[in-house]
């Protein structure tokens, strides 16, 4: 009886297993036989272990946003403002603006370029690390290079020669330099000539630049490229002669024309006279000018009346033998700053609202104490 | 002449031919590449079944690493201790591993290159994902071959029920070969294997949709291009990877500050590399660089001078630096006993093939035990209906 | 008055007898050179007018009867009397010994090794000397004879007032000289050299014996000079960089060419004498030549230069040419400059001007660099090549390897030398071989694959270089068998893939290094058993698997015990000579070539650079290989 009650209840377990075992053989079976049922075991074994250990992507994806994962000079370069020196003898470097520091008027200057032997500084721009820098040489041909491709050198240190950025070749320095952040818009390129002639030329004409160079303005014998504007098509500009006469016309009176096309008559000049500089006009600034031995005005431009190209102009500044002739004139606001350099390589830095202003016609005030041997050859 | 022994002749050319050939293809087959299915090197492979065998599972004791070593040399892998631990060890690192498939006690190396401490000092079990490799190998699941000496029996692979090649990557220079698989992240990966079982004919670009990329255990950021894609179609190619940073700005003064550094990249060589370039001014502006790294992670601060940009640091430090990186993706594995480039559809389809076949055969070998045991139970059931 | 003029008159005659009596103290010899000297030393009189800006036209005559005249268009020796020597200064100027230069303080000329004696010396050597004055629209006169006034200053004649020189004819005195014959190409190079040094001077030379005459005018200078030694080769760049400069008293110009030899000219000048002894001039040139091109290189190149002051002397073509007043002349013929301060001076001048012409002349400047650049790898190629030969040698002497197991015969016929995979089986090997004839050389892990690695990195190799010592060959051109220690050269190996990789390298490097040993059958590889079987008390070795199976189906059921060898160090020493090291009982090949074309190509493909190939050749044979787990 003991025994039969303890095999009945073996006989329930026996018969529980062997029908679980039954079903799990037939389950065994169907997974064999099916093709979706393992491919669902799968997955599912997968999502567990999905459930169980996944974590969250650590390794971001960004679009691109590189072009062609390259990095532009412009990104590894720090955009700062800094002046540009060219020598007369051709050697070039900028400096951050922070390296100079303001002085008063009538200061002596302090040292901008350590120069080699007969070796002057020539000229000055301010503009930044990124800006294209455009050497026009006087003979009419244009180079383009990127700031940040000179030397960068302190204040009082030599530059190196352009000769090793430019290939300006053999005899052509270069006449005027302007920069430009941007290429690619409505601007013009007003090119002005010793002898007054006035070519205007869209700068997009000009976006295939090289440092090979390529022409600029067509020149008539014996002239020279003195000054290059970036204009906007319909500024008015002034054009100053070194006896100290300046004319006022518009752009509008200038057309278009070509890369090598020669321009037309901007100003009509009295014997031995040549125009030394240009500058556009804008409301509320005045011109400055400067002459070799130190003297300098600021003048409202709307003192200048406008004219048509070609005339004679009107008088600028009185000019005295002992106080030189016109060296550059430059278009400056109150707040603005002056750079006036000498040909010994000085520099000196001041408000443009420390040179009283005045009417069009007087012979203007000492600017600079120039030494006996020294005169000025820039502004800036 | 005092001895006269016969003149076994052998040519040159043909000595040289046979000798790199057996050189080249055991290092190609046996040694440097992962197998397809399970993505584990033979020496990896041998280390998880040591530990297996030891018992040293996710929830006993840790073991020194000696031990492991040991075993793994004396019962399957007659090579140099070095490279087992050194194996070993990269198992370990969770700067190596996307997921780590030994859990270790003690010093197991760190991205500043410090070496990992000796083998009696360390100590591992297997960590617990190791279990998702190794579990079913008694089940019959796949083929074990003889050790070196024929005493032992060792899996040729393992049953893997994760997708252990793309999850963890791979590297390693064979003979004429070398291969590069980046880690990936388990989540996506598994979503793409189920998305392939569900389409077979599943595209490139739509398994795209669920991988994004490789998922580094280092972070970082992947600049995504065509290139990414490439690597995945043709099994090879290139992408850029950069560490993971930020800019701070307090009172005026700017700090770049670097949480992440590419993959594989050293710490100490990269801030190296960054003081050396700051100090021959070759990037101008940075003040002073301070490793602020500690337990809660990666922390590389540069001080960045007032007048200057921090973005532009940046990116010259991208350039210039290892904080800037190309991983070069070489999916390259063992697919029947020979080397293949596979594209990212094809490691996915080996991967559910061999899935396919371990489940056939675990089924097979259940259904095997079951019957036995319904043989077994039906006997006794007529054993007991004759008590009656 | 008259016990005066007398005491005068025999102090100079004196000083002339003295010039007559060692005439080579004076003019150097009585042979060509110092009749030679005559005519230098009457130019000379003549330069010292064109450098005090007086003249610019020297004429030179040689006379059929070997007399020479030498006239200039400068101011004239004076003629009026010299307040102290109460006597013409003609007069003086041609009969006291150093009186010449000293009538003009402007001049830079001062008495210099065999330079500047004086005419005087001209005068005392010459059997007749004529001196013709053109001043003050007057024609002078006097004549000479050894020295002696033949005649008294007078006047000739008369002359256009503005018109001035010298003319003086001098036959020398045949008594002293051992030929009076000049020669025109002699006289020819020295004043087309004073041309060149004094740009713009013109300078005629005829010769009245053979109707030959020249005319020297040079307004270049010593530019001209330079490419007037270039002429006929190829120069860098077409024209010669010149410099100049001035510092004090010192005047200094240089004249810089490259060409495309490997010649170096550099001529020396100071006052117009050729300093071939070099001197301060010299090496403050060199220095800052070479200082300014490493420092040009070192701005653009941007990097660390080692060019070698012989480097940028390759090819170079200089002229220095200095004018200096006080220069102190040392060394054997008294051409070397001794002024230190001089050193200093040029240095600057070349440095500065060097610098600012290569910064402002960038095309010129890179090719001096590209040309200095190149002379610089052939000489540290070249230095390779040296040290090469000296660690060749070095290898080549009996020096033995201290790791080397060497044997006890001395017979190479009978020795044999095993080099052995790992220090392990190095051991079982000591202690298992023959140590009468068996040598063991245990070398480290992989060794250093030939093929992928350069000469000297290869020598410098230890394991490399304990082979080369033990072989006692030498090594490639310095190969000879006659040194052979041994005549089996046995590799012996582990019997799997890495044993197998050891000896492809090793293989290699015998067959790149030493192919005649190869060739001449000296090379063996052992065959190391792979396994070990043990049945009932007997042990046997068995070589390949096709041999177990066979043994296994042989015995059947008998239970046997297999050990597979893994490495060399895992039998005992006793084992290891009965399995591979025992004559009687070992396997071993005999390594020969069978194409040594196929040989050659096999090994740049197996073992070179490049990855492709190989890839290639492991895809194609994959299945042929013997694989290890």
């Amino acid at each position: 009886m003991r025994l039969q009650r303890l095999t009945s209840i073996e006989r329930e377990k026996v018969d529980k297993d062997h029908k679980d075992s039954v079903k799990n053989i037939e389950e065994f079976k169907a997974i064999l036989a099916s093709d979706t049922k393992i491919w669902g075991i799968i997955k599912d074994e997968l999502k567990e272990v999905k459930e169980k250990y996944a974590n969250p992507r650590r390794t971001k994806i960004e679009e691109g946003e590189l072009e062609g994962l390259e990095f532009k000079p412009e990104d590894l370069i720090e955009k700062e403002d800094v002046v540009i020196t060219i020598t007369y003898n051709g050697y070039i470097k900028y400096t951050p603006l922070r390296a100079y520091t303001r002085q008063q008027r009538g200061g002596k200057g302090m040292s901008g370029i350590s120069l080699g032997k007969g070796d002057v500084a020539k000229n000055l721009i301010l503009c930044n690390t990124h800006s294209t820098l455009l050497f026009f040489t006087n003979s009419g041909k244009v180079h383009a290079i990127k700031v940040y491709e000179i030397p960068q050198k302190g204040r009082g240190e030599r530059g190196r020669a352009i000769v090793n950025f430019v290939q300006l070749g053999e005899d052509k320095t270069a006449a005027t330099i302007t920069i430009d952040d941007i290429f690619d818009s409505n601007k013009f390129l007003l090119m002005v000539t010793k002898k007054g002639m006035v070519k205007k030329t869209s700068l997009k004409q000009f976006s295939n630049l090289k440092r090979t160079g390529i022409i600029a303005i067509k020149l008539k014998e014996k002239d020279e490229l003195v000054k290059v504007l970036l204009s906007s098509g319909e500024d008015d500009l002034i054009l100053s002669t070194k006896k100290g006469m300046s004319i006022k016309f518009s752009e509008k009176d200038v057309r278009p024309m070509g890369r090598a096309s020669t321009g037309v008559k901007g100003m009509r000049l009295s014997t031995d006279d040549e125009v030394v500089d240009a500058v556009l006009v804008e409301d509320e600034a005045d011109l400055f000018t400067i002459t070799t031995k130190g003297y300098g005005k600021r003048t409202p431009l709307s003192s200048y009346r406008k004219i048509r190209r070609g005339g004679r102009g009107v008088k600028n500044i009185k000019l005295h033998p002992e106080r030189g002739e016109v060296v550059a004139t430059k278009k400056v606001k109150k707040d603005d700053e002056i750079i006036i350099i000498t040909q010994k390589g000085k520099s000196i830095r001041l408000w443009a609202k420390n040179i009283r202003q005045t009417r069009r016609i007087t012979a203007g005030c000492r600017i600079i104490k120039s030494d006996k041997n020294d005169k000025v050859i820039a502004l800036a | 002449m005092a001895i006269e022994e016969k003149d076994n002749l052998v040519f040159l050319e043909d000595e040289m031919k046979k000798s790199y050939l057996s050189y080249a293809m055991s290092v190609i087959v046996s040694r440097a590449l992962p197998d397809a299915r399970d993505g584990l090197k033979p020496v990896q492979r041998r280390i998880l079944y040591a530990m297996t065998e030891l018992g040293l599972l996710p929830n006993r004791p840790y073991r020194k690493s000696a031990r492991v070593t040991g075993e793994v040399l004396g019962k399957l892998h007659p090579h140099g201790d070095m490279a087992v631990y050194d194996a070993l060890v990269r198992m370990a690192q969770d700067f190596s591993l996307r997921h780590p498939l030994i859990d270790g006690q003690g010093n197991f190396g760190s991205v500043d290159g410090d070496p990992p401490a000796a083998m009696r000092y360390t100590e591992v079990r297997l960590a617990p994902l190791s279990n998702e490799l190794l579990n079913d190998l008694d089940k019959d699941t796949v083929d074990f071959i003889p050790n070196f000496d024929n005493s032992l029996k060792e899996p040729v692979v393992l049953p893997a029920r994760f997708p252990n090649l793309l999850i963890n990557g791979a590297s390693g220079i064979a003979v004429g070969m070398t291969t590069n698989i980046p880690p990936h992240n388990l989540a996506e990966v598994t979503d793409a294997c189920i998305a392939m079982i569900n389409n077979p004919g599943i595209t490139c670009d739509e398994i795209l949709q669920f991988v994004k990329g490789p998922d580094f255990p280092t972070g970082g950021i992947i600049l995504e291009s065509e290139n990414l894609k490439k690597a995945y179609e043709e099994g090879r190619g290139k992408i850029t990877l950069r560490g993971k940073s930020s800019i701070e700005r307090e009172d005026g003064r700017e700090r770049i500050i670097i949480e992440e550094i590419p993959y594989q990249v050293n710490k100490t060589t990269l801030i190296e590399k960054i003081a050396d370039l700051a100090h021959e001014e070759k990037i101008k502006g940075i003040k002073t660089i301070r490793d602020e790294s500690d337990r809660t992670g990666i922390r590389i601060v540069i001080e960045v001078s007032r007048v200057f940009t921090s973005e532009i640091i940046l990116n010259q430090l991208y350039k210039h630096t290892p904080l800037q990186t190309t991983f070069g993706i070489i999916l390259l594995a063992i697919v029947n006993g020979k080397p293949e480039q596979l594209s990212l559809a094809k490691a996915i389809k080996y991967y559910l093939e061999h899935r396919r076949e371990v489940l056939i055969r675990r089924t097979r070998y259940l259904l095997d035990k079951e019957e036995k045991k319904a043989h077994i139970l039906e006997g006794l059931k007529k054993a007991l209906s004759r008590i009656d | 008055m008259a016990n005066e003029y007398k005491a005068e008159q025999i102090k100079v005659l004196k000083d002339l007898e003295a010039v007559k009596r060692r005439p080579g103290m004076y003019v150097g010899s009585t042979g060509p050179r110092g009749l030679h000297h005559l005519v230098h030393e009457v130019v000379d009189n003549s330069i010292d007018e064109v450098l005090a800006g007086y003249c610019n036209e020297i004429k030179v005559i040689i006379h059929s009867d070997n007399k020479v005249t030498v006239s200039d268009n400068g101011r004239g020796i004076p003629v009026d009397e010299h307040p102290d020597y109460k006597k013409s200064a003609l007069e003086l100027v041609m009969t006291v010994l150093h009186a010449g230069g000293k009538f003009d303080n402007k001049t830079y000329r001062v008495a210099g090794g065999l330079h500047g004696v004086g005419v005087s010396v001209v005068n005392a050597l010459s059997s007749y000397l004529e001196a013709t004055i053109y001043r003050d629209g007057k024609i002078w006169r006097q004549t000479y004879s050894r020295g002696k006034p033949t005649s008294p200053v007078e006047i000739v004649g008369d002359i256009d007032e503005g018109k001035t020189g010298t003319k003086i004819t001098f036959a020398p005195d045949g008594e002293v000289f051992e030929s009076i014959e000049f020669e025109y190409d002699r006289v020819a190079r020295r004043l087309r050299e004073l041309a060149f040094l004094n740009a713009g001077v013109s300078i005629e030379i005829k010769d009245e014996r053979f109707a030959r005459e020249e005319k020297f005018k040079y307004e270049g200078g010593i530019v001209e000079f330079v490419k007037h030694l270039n002429k006929s080769r190829e120069v860098v760049f077409p024209d010669p960089i010149y410099l100049q400069g001035e510092k004090g008293d010192v005047q200094a110009e240089v004249a810089i060419q490259y060409n495309q030899s490997f010649i170096l000219d550099i001529f020396a000048f100071v006052n117009d004498i050729n300093t071939q002894e070099g001197g301060t001039h010299l090496s403050g040139f060199k220095a800052a030549l070479t200082r300014a091109i490493n420092d040009y290189a070192k701005r653009t190149e941007n990097k660390e230069s080692i060019l070698m002051g012989e480097d940028i002397r390759e090819g170079l073509t200089a002229i220095i040419n200095i004018k200096m007043p006080d220069p102190q002349f040392e060394g054997q013929t008294k051409t070397r400059l001794g002024n230190s301060e001089v050193r200093g001076i040029i240095d600057s001048i070349v440095y500065e001007g060097l610098t600012r012409y290569f910064e402002e002349n960038p095309s010129t400047a890179k090719v001096i660099l590209q040309k200095t650049i190149s002379a610089s790898r052939v000489r540290l190629a070249a230095q390779k090549a040296r040290e090469l030969t000296r660690k060749k040698e070095a290898l080549g002497g009996g020096s033995m390897p201290g790791k080397l197991a060497a044997c006890s015969e001395d017979d190479p016929e009978k020795n044999e030398i095993y080099i052995v995979e790992g220090d392990s089986a190095g051991g079982s090997a000591k202690q298992g071989r023959d140590r009468k004839f068996q040598a063991i050389l245990p070398i480290k892990g992989k060794i250093i694959n030939v093929e992928k690695s350069h000469l000297v990195k290869v020598l410098s190799n230890t394991e490399i270089k304990a082979i080369i010592a033990a072989v006692g060959t030498g090594i490639k051109e310095e190969f000879n068998i006659l040194r052979l220690r041994y005549h089996k050269v046995i590799l012996m190996s582990d019997a799997d893939v890495d044993g197998a990789h050891i000896r492809t390298l090793l293989l290699t490097f015998l067959y790149r290094y030493m192919p005649d040993l190869i060739k001449q059958g000296h090379v063996y590889i052992a065959q190391p058993p792979l396994y070990k079987v043990t049945n009932k008390n007997k042990e046997c070795f068995l070589y390949s698997d096709a041999e177990l199976n066979r043994l296994r189906e042989k015995l059947k059921d008998d239970k046997i015990d297999v050990q597979r060898y893994k490495g060399l160090g895992e039998m005992n020493p006793e084992q290891l000579w009965k399995a591979t090291m025992d004559p009687q009982t070992r396997t071993s090949y005999r390594v020969t070539i069978e194409d040594a074309i196929e040989a050659n190509e096999l090994f740049s493909m197996l073992m070179g650079k490049d990855v492709e190939p190989r890839r290639k050749f492991i895809e194609e044979h994959a299945t042929e290989a013997e694989l290890d787990i």
